[in-house]
């Protein structure tokens, strides 16, 4: 692949020294859960649910705007979990119920029961609209085929292989459709990758079925693995930024990091999406230092460590404004 | 041979239905301040009575409370120890489930029982044979994280934490609970020192009565060290049967000492089995497990699965046993 730098000159994004993110996800204020639970009851429509999202969406660009985030999201206010959001749009797929992930959160685990087809974009009108309310690049969401096909039941395919290469197809056409749209940062989340070490080579090889020769700077987001057993050789997979949670393991990622040079952009997620507490700056501070003894300064971006959807909007809004106030300080410092 | 349906271990907290949320709600609840930890205890064990409820109803011989206390296979033992502190999420072997990993900060002590209440519950509830599930001491040593110079190697606390488990095994033992089911998904990661193992079993098995003690192994090939299983102190084996089309086939060759609990019906995929291409496989087995018994389980525990593919899963275990017998 190109250096990262250059694709995204060619792109035509220009971005500060420690560009700030987020990795997708935010939570959904009151009147959007309300609205959620009315519509499933029948007592509103689509498309007053749909305005009440893009009304919440609209929030959220203007909160990271506002406090200088570098690369926006939209927020997924319209979407319920990362998966299962991508089942409800393609076909091929069956709802499922609800399974237990950490503690007393808990999604509805999507069954595969026949061929899975794109049938039109799922994500472009939404990329859109949000796009339109900044002039700062919005990042294009996806979740990748590997994780789609581990987090899944399965009653269709003969085996693991053959689910995540015929989702890597799907997957694609999504990230086509985006860049024809004018999506420039594409992100295909793959947090199960680390699952089975073993099977390593089949993230990469669909990765590489999803990102091929299209014009676009690919992160993918890889969380709460044991990254140990698939490092280096997860740099491999064909993205120009990995997006990784740093805090939640203390920064022990370094480790492996200083046995080998990170070789691509690294996205650290410097604050704990799964903690009330909110972290000061002198521990923002420290752990991005840490992280630069071992990054090349042009190499870092900062974000959360994960979604944020975990936490109250409240909380939220200020795990971010930490994050970025912090990348910010580090800016100067340079 | 003669066949007995177990249940594996977990088995979901929440359903579909409103009513089937209300553990879910207290936990909400609670985090929020609004109910007491009383309360929380009630829904708990309301669920735990609605879990054996549905393992006694889908003829399942021998149940267990569903785990419905535990958060996670490691959190649940190790928050009650002193020394060890719970950290950051880790996703669960191969799965997408997570569990909080221990930190191992200073010399591990048990400051009082960890399971007693909650065996002593199940067997209040419960009707016939029961069983507990410990989370084996190599597995939660070789999922924690050791932050102290108390220890230097997975060794080390391992063999703590066999001492602390010895105890709980006895008091287990004396709640008269029927089986006690030692996890060790471990081995399959990382082979422990067979002969270190060994002596570790040995020293639970000096405390298990008149219970029946099981070693669990699951997410993994286990052929490589199936004849290493074999030299445990266990009464019983507990073998995950979805990872590897052969097992049988080398268990049919290479024979048991002890009894085997076959997980067949696989604890992570919405698909039923076929019971009657299961009951086919069991007999190839016949001739290693005479007259022996032989418990039908799933690979794993069953919280993988929403609850009614769960219950469903369970059914299919009388509906194995049922065509084993007619195949007799």
């Amino acid at each position: 692949m190109r250096p990262a730098v250059d694709k995204l000159k060619e792109l035509g994004v220009k971005l500060p020294l420690f560009p700030t993110t987020s990795v997708g996800s935010f939570p959904k204020p009151d009147f959007i859960k309300k609205a959620r639970a009315r519509r499933e009851k029948g007592e509103i429509s689509e498309k007053e649910l749909c305005c009440l999202e893009e009304k919440a969406t609209r929030e959220w660009i203007e909160f990271q705007e506002k406090i200088g985030v570098d690369v926006l999201v939209d927020g997924e206010m319209y979407r319920g979990d990362m998966v299962a959001y991508f089942a409800e749009e393609l076909k091929g797929f069956s709802e499922g119920s609800f399974v237990r992930s950490y503690g007393n959160r808990y999604y509805r685990k999507p069954v595969i029961t026949g061929k899975v087809v794109w049938e039109k974009p799922m994500t472009v009108s939404w990329w859109k609209k949000a796009q339109l309310m900044t002039k700062k690049p919005v990042k294009g969401m996806l979740t990748g085929p590997y994780t789609i096909m581990d987090w899944c039941f399965n009653e269709y395919y003969k085996d693991r292989e053959a689910t995540c290469m015929a989702l890597a197809y799907v997957i694609r056409k999504e990230v086509e459709a985006l860049i024809q749209a004018g999506a420039k940062i594409i992100q295909v989340d793959e947090p199960a990758c680390s699952v089975r070490p073993s099977e390593l080579p089949l993230v990469i090889q669909s990765m590489n079925v999803v990102t091929q020769e299209l014009p676009a700077y690919f992160v993918t987001h890889i969380c709460y693995g044991d990254f140990e057993k698939i490092y280096p050789e997860m740099t491999e997979i064909p993205v120009e930024n990995f997006d990784l949670e740093m805090s939640n393991s203390e920064n022990n990622l370094l480790a492996c990091f200083r046995k080998r040079t990170f070789p691509k952009d690294l996205t650290a997620g410097i604050v704990d999406v799964h903690n009330h507490a909110l972290e000061s700056q002198e521990v923002l501070g420290t752990r991005l230092r840490q992280i630069l003894e071992v990054v090349p300064a042009e190499q870092l971006w900062v974000d959360p460590d994960c979604g944020l959807k975990t936490r109250t909007v409240e909380e939220a809004k200020q795990k971010l404004e930490a994050t970025v106030r912090a990348a910010q300080a580090l800016r100067k410092a340079y | 041979m003669k066949l007995k349906c177990a249940s594996h271990s977990h088995t979901p907290k929440i359903g579909e239905t409103d009513e089937q949320h209300k553990l879910r709600r207290a936990y909400h609840l609670f985090d929020r301040q609004k109910i007491t930890q009383e309360q929380v205890l009630e829904a708990q064990q309301e669920t735990i009575r609605e879990s054996v409820e549905e393992q006694q109803k889908a003829g399942v011989d021998i149940v267990t409370d569903g785990q419905i206390r535990w958060n996670d296979p490691l959190s649940h033992l190790m928050k009650g120890l002193e020394g060890v502190e719970i950290g950051g999420l880790l996703r669960f072997f191969d799965t997408n489930f997570y569990f909080r990993q221990p930190k191992i900060v200073g010399p591990i002590l048990r400051k009082s029982s960890l399971l007693k209440d909650e065996v002593l519950f199940l067997k209040k509830i419960a009707k016939g044979e029961t069983k507990a599930v410990l989370t084996g001491p190599y597995t939660l040593a070789l999922l924690s994280r050791i932050e102290t110079s108390a220890y230097t190697s997975i060794e080390d606390v391992a063999q703590v934490l066999t001492e602390i488990l010895a105890e709980e095994v006895k008091e287990l033992a004396e709640a008269r609970v029927s089986h006690i089911q030692i996890e060790e998904p471990g081995y399959g990661l990382v082979q422990p020192h067979w002969g270190w193992a060994e002596r570790s079993m040995e020293t639970l098995a000096k405390n298990k009565g008149k219970a029946k003690l099981w070693l669990t192994t699951y997410f993994g090939e286990c052929i490589p060290f199936y004849s290493k299983l074999q030299t445990l102190s266990a009464d019983v084996l507990g073998l995950d049967v979805t990872y590897s089309s052969k097992l049988l086939a080398h268990i049919q060759k290479e024979g048991t000492d002890k009894e085997l609990a076959l997980g067949l019906l696989d604890g992570r995929n919405t698909k039923l089995e076929d019971p009657k291409e299961v009951a086919k496989a069991l007999h190839s087995l016949d001739q290693v497990l005479k007259n022996g018994v032989c418990y039908v389980t799933t690979s794993c525990g069953l919280e993988y699965l929403p609850r009614d593919k769960a219950f469903k899963k369970l059914r299919l275990l009388e509906d194995i046993k049922r065509e084993y017998q007619r195949g007799a």
